[in-house]
């Protein structure tokens, strides 16, 4: 290409949550030259940033749905590929507990779901299999056995699939937000603050924006209603109270608050479902926090002699539609991926794969690399050996969740650093620990320097 | 690798203790911190007030610290020293610079002191900009930054007091100064301190309901006697609420009767007499020249699970001071135990204890 023309991708993918990392990466390895741009600091800045960690079997998903096959498909992709790109696995399992006869009453039916859904592993559990299964559990009326939910890394996931991406050739922008794009047949010119994108194909993995996103190319047919769930964790001394993850009776809506370990070590209860029309707050409000931490003392009763180390929320981009909406327009030259909700990171790999085939079929034939590079990303679950393991390993910057300063730098640097603060934390687990970064937060904020901007005027004094 | 005593963090209990156990004649004492530099929290309290009672002199935090680390000298001193297990016979594991490390010790002394309740703890979220005491002065005194101009302290705890000494070193008024209880909860000082300083006054009974901001705090919304109030502000220091940090100790210890031990402030009495009432271990590095305080050291007999213990024994360290940990900072009066003020004893002597258990 001469000094001068503008670079024209073959594919844009709008939004870099881990449904836009995921597709990036099927697309860079089905040889398209790729682009990711992302409106945030980072990668992974809007719902994605906040899900429960939960490697779903599906079993409770609608029937012959879209999300099924693509959760299921997603699920076998990692479980193939994890290893590989040092990604974790706690394969922990599930306990789905019902607290009155009534909630009772529905587990034949979800158990029969789940056979029809192809998991066939769940069943009910008798009295004295459940204490042993979960002895810190209050006593359920009943419950099913689902032994195939797992947790993973939410964070480390998602950058592993866009780094392999960029090794595969692909580019990722970041801050980074489209506001104007305009198609003139051949291509779409996608504009943003610091210039314009120019791709043959474009790919709305916007999120909680795809509705506006989409109105680039269509009246939106469907609009993103967001649902917010606030979540809070344990100290990682309840680990040993919650080693599985215990699931409620569905119900039409959510697939409700949950009770969950994580490979970080921690136990996690959450999410709340509360619909909203602001795609970006994600106020916490302490009235619910506090009924969450009830409700988790409720399940475990042992709970009650544990700190909370954190809260979060995350916005799930719900739509009106019950399923996901994936489809390709040829004639704009479009795909929408929409409504991904709290499945999304289990199901990615899968929806990534689904793109990637509609891409082939409508607008470009993929030629899969032969031989593509794995990058294996740092582990940070408690599992698999960390950095501070390491011999000759540099001083802690994180003292909670033992985070080198050669973490940290390491996260700073390479084909994609961390873009701001919280994409650091993502990256280390720096300042995630129980202090909650009271005793780190300068020193990763003074290290970091220029190299990150942590959302505030750092001023000398 | 075996010692007779392995100390847990090199706060100023930690570290009196070992030179104390030193000087009772204990051989192998090792102690682990896990910071790069041993000194604890007193180095980033930029202001007096340390060293009164066991080094007579009226010390800035990062002076005492030096001070500390002076005595401290000829001691197996490991920095960058993380324990990850403490087992109940006595083996630690650690992760080290040098890698992974499995140790023995004959006795073990927890000092690992404590921490300040985060905003997740007080179940409040946060833009950046939300920040304890300790990330305040961390910013302020080791990295030399504040990320702010306008911030609301809430707490009146002593802490806070440490937190206007800081920000008025550093030129940064405070916006308003907020109290959830009542009634302010450390000493008449910290409210003189701050009218006299920056002209504002403690203002009680607030329950904080949100922080506003995306990237960086924009204001505090509060309600206040039935009344909702918003002040415009760029940071939040929470202050005060001091929980020990006693994970490792999680393991080893029954559960508790009621509540929360583990963020309860009973925590000392709970893991070594069993038998005394909660009390508070919210003292903090400042005003009342009590530099240790904020660490709470505890001893467990580990391999009896018999806790109890007679205090100032024999080759014990005794107290003087009204903080848990303040025992390990008396000096005077070479070898012969100081008296524990009454409502010490029960509570913080015999975790206190330090005895080499041989035989």
């Amino acid at each position: 290409m001469m000094a001068g023309d503008p670079e024209i991708f073959d594919a844009a993918v709008i939004g870099g949550g881990v449904v836009g990392c995921a597709v990036l990466r099927a697309l860079a390895l089905g040889g398209v030259r790729a682009v990711l741009v992302e409106r945030g600091g980072d990668i992974l800045s809007g719902a994605s940033k906040g899900n429960s960690a939960i490697l779903h079997t599906g079993f409770d998903a609608p029937e012959a749905s879209l999300e099924l096959r693509l959760m299921q498909a997603g699920r076998a992709a990692y479980l193939a590929i994890h290893e590989r790109l040092n990604l974790p696995l706690v394969a922990c399992g599930a306990v789905l507990a019902a607290w009155d006869p009534a909630q009772a009453a529905l587990l034949p039916a979800i158990a029969a779901q789940a056979r029809r859904n192809g998991v066939d592993e769940v069943r009910a559990l008798a009295a004295d299999e459940i204490g042993a299964t979960m002895p810190h559990l209050a006593r359920p009326v009943a419950a099913l056995s689902v032994p195939g939910e797992f947790v993973i890394d939410p964070w480390s996931a998602p950058l592993a699939y866009v780094l392999q991406a960029i090794a595969c050739g692909a580019r990722v922008l970041r801050r980074c937000e489209i506001t104007a794009a305009t198609h003139d047949g051949g291509l779409w010119h996608l504009a943003h603050a610091g210039g314009t994108v120019h791709a043959r194909v474009a790919i709305n993995c916007a999120g909680n924006f795809a509705d506006k996103i989409e109105e680039f190319a269509r009246p939106s047919p469907f609009s993103v209603r967001p649902r917010k769930g606030q979540f809070v964790v344990f100290d990682k001394t309840a680990l040993p109270l919650a080693e599985r993850i215990v699931l409620p009776v569905p119900n039409e809506r959510t697939k409700g608050v949950v009770l969950f370990p994580t490979v970080f070590g921690n136990v996690v209860i959450g999410p709340t479902a509360e619909e909203q029309t602001d795609r970006e707050a994600v106020d916490l409000d302490t009235e619910t926090l506090a009924g969450l931490q009830r409700e988790a003392v409720r399940l475990v009763p042992g709970l009650a002699a544990h700190p909370v180390t954190a809260v979060y929320a995350g916005l799930r981009p719900a739509t009106e539609r019950k399923d996901y909406i994936i489809e390709a327009l040829p004639e704009r030259r479009w795909i929408t991926v929409a409504g991904i909700r709290s499945t999304g990171l289990t199901a990615a790999l899968g929806i990534a794969d689904h793109v990637a085939g509609l891409v082939d079929a409508h607008f470009q034939g993929l030629k899969p690399l032969v031989d593509p590079p794995w990058p294996r990303v740092p582990n940070l679950a408690e599992s698999r050996p960390r950095d501070h393991q390491r011999p000759g390993r540099g001083p802690f910057a994180c003292l909670c969740e033992l985070v080198t300063v050669d973490e940290i730098d390491a996260a700073l640097a390479g084909p994609l650093p961390a873009g701001d603060l919280g994409g650091l934390k993502r990256r280390t687990r720096a300042g995630m620990g129980r202090c909650q970064g009271s005793n780190c937060l300068a020193h990763i904020v003074a290290r970091a320097g220029a190299r990150l901007d942590p959302g505030a005027p750092a001023m000398r004094t | 690798m075996t010692a007779d005593l392995i100390v847990i963090g090199a706060g100023p209990a930690g570290l009196s203790a070992a030179i104390e156990a030193r000087r009772l004649g204990l051989r192998d004492v090792m102690v682990l911190e896990r910071e790069a530099e041993v000194g604890g929290a007193p180095r980033h309290c930029g202001h007096g007030g340390f060293g009164m009672l066991d080094l007579w002199r009226w010390m800035s935090g990062p002076a005492y610290a030096a001070a500390l680390r002076h005595r401290a000298s000829g001691l197996d001193l490991r920095t960058g020293a993380a324990v990850t297990a403490l087992h109940p016979d006595g083996r630690i594991e650690a992760s080290t610079p040098q890698g992974p490390l499995a140790l023995q010790a004959r006795a073990v002394l927890v000092a690992t002191g404590i921490r300040e309740t985060t905003r997740a703890g007080r179940l409040i979220a946060r833009p950046f900009g939300v920040f304890t005491t300790t990330t305040l002065q961390r910013f302020a005194m080791l990295e030399g930054m504040l990320p702010f101009r306008h911030p609301v302290l809430i707490g009146s705890e002593l802490v806070g007091l440490s937190a206007l000494w800081t920000l008025r070193r550093h030129g940064i008024r405070p916006v308003a100064l907020l109290e959830d209880a009542p009634e302010p909860q450390g000493p008449k000082l910290m409210a003189r301190a701050a009218a006299r300083s920056f002209g504002i006054g403690l203002t009680v009974g607030c329950r904080a309901l949100r922080i506003e901001g995306r990237d960086q705090v924009s204001g505090l919304t509060f309600v206040q006697g039935g009344e909702t109030r918003r002040i415009a502000c760029d940071a939040v220091i929470v202050s005060g609420r001091w929980l020990p940090e006693a994970a490792l100790l999680a393991p080893l210890l029954p559960p508790p009767e009621s509540g929360d031990w583990r963020s309860s402030r009973s925590v000392l009495s709970a893991s070594s007499t069993g038998t005394s009432s909660p009390r508070p271990a919210s003292s903090t590095p400042g005003a009342t020249g009590n530099g240790a305080a904020p660490t709470a050291a505890r001893k467990r007999r580990l391999d009896t699970g018999a806790a109890r213990h007679p205090p100032t024994r024999n080759g014990a360290l005794s107290c003087r001071q009204r903080a848990p940990c303040g025992a390990l900072f008396r000096s005077r009066g070479a070898g012969r135990p100081a008296r524990c003020r009454q409502d010490c004893r029960r509570s913080c002597a015999p975790t206190l204890t330090v005895s080499s258990r041989r035989g």
